[in-house]
């Protein structure tokens, strides 16, 4: 997968199961094409994701961890989201003192009906990954 | 819109055949903007059920549960939905009424199964978990343990739904949802980043 020198990130993609899942879902049958360097792993919900996890998948060899939830209101479990969203302003926090970059995290909210936005959203992490390099926790044998 | 001595010409741009159409009618009727209600708000918070960007009620899943709330034997039909007409209303109505009689019908009634869980050996009652908690299923409880007052968190199975947010606000992870213990949660990550 990887070129000569190209760095390909590993990104992890915590989605909930009842909007972003479905979104990635609906960006897979719609055919939509976006990196492979995104992995996604099915919570229940975005509220469900404890901030430890966040830290320990991104020192443990993600370059990238995006949290993916419904939009405000949305929420399956009424406000699950709205928790993920407080515990992402504790999260950005405790990205630095990890020494890592507040790019490697982020939140963001996708529909079931957003296949395309959710194409876009994992195009621009990677991009955007990409630009800053592999995580300093991440030693590479390739 | 022109008015003549035969009735109104009326000038419309059609958007699927993107032309403008002239129809001839006697009369004009516009048809008002269907809002939400103003106390939807108050509704949703009282009976626990989520409302949509617009105001209108949010089923539990547009495809496959479109007359259910994710909140147990409460459903919706009709223009608390969306705008619609009246005969989809009727429609909608009489499958809420037999999604009722469904519930209804039964003896007993089986509860989700990913729910949340207490490790009792690792909750030490600070309760963090109970306010985040959008269903109100966790109680703070004390018992006697060895000789002492043990405090720990109760959760009830009939309003749990399994969101996770205690599990997620827990510090030492005293609760968890089954299915999705903190060690499976970190085994998919590990397969996910391949360092397993």
């Amino acid at each position: 997968m990887s070129e000569a020198n190209g760095f390909e990130p590993k990104i992890i993609a915590f989605c909930c199961n009842w909007c972003s899942y479905a979104g990635a879902d609906l960006a897979g049958t719609s055919r939509l094409q976006y990196p492979p360097n995104v992995r996604i792993v099915r919570v229940m919900c975005s509220g469900m994701v404890h901030p430890n996890l966040i830290i320990d998948t991104l020192t443990k060899g993600a370059d990238g961890v995006i949290l993916c939830g419904c939009h405000p209101g949305d929420c399956h479990y009424l406000d699950g989201n709205l928790t993920a969203q407080k515990r992402a302003e504790a999260i950005d926090l405790m990205l630095e003192d990890f020494g890592l970059e507040p790019e490697r995290f982020r939140l963001e909210w996708i529909s079931a009906s957003e296949g395309p936005r959710f194409a876009q959203v994992m195009t621009e992490m990677v991009e955007s990954i990409k630009g800053i390099g592999p995580s300093p926790y991440v030693r590479r044998s390739d | 819109m022109k008015a003549s001595d035969d009735g109104l010409r009326i000038r419309v741009r059609d958007p699927v055949l993107r032309q403008f159409l002239v129809l001839e009618a006697d009369a004009l009727v516009l048809a008002p903007a269907i809002v939400p209600p103003e106390d939807a708000e108050e509704i949703a918070q009282r009976f626990k059920v989520p409302l949509t960007a617009d105001g209108f009620f949010l089923e539990a899943h547009m495809k496959l549960r479109p007359i259910d709330f994710a909140t147990e034997g409460v459903f919706l039909c009709g223009m608390a939905h969306a705008p619609k007409t009246v005969s989809e209303s009727i429609a909608q109505a009489m499958g809420a009424a037999a999604r009722a009689a469904t519930l209804l019908s039964k003896e007993e009634l089986e509860l989700e199964a990913t729910i949340s869980e207490v490790v009792d050996a690792n909750c030490d009652g600070c309760a963090y978990c109970i306010a985040p908690c959008p269903y109100d299923a966790l109680v703070l409880i004390e018992y006697m343990y060895g000789g002492e007052i043990k405090r720990t968190v109760q959760r009830n199975p009939a309003l749990c739904k399994g969101c996770g947010v205690c599990m997620a606000t827990c510090p030492k992870q005293g609760i968890f949802v089954r299915s999705y213990r903190p060690e499976q949660l970190a085994a998919m990550v590990d397969a996910a980043l391949g360092v397993a």
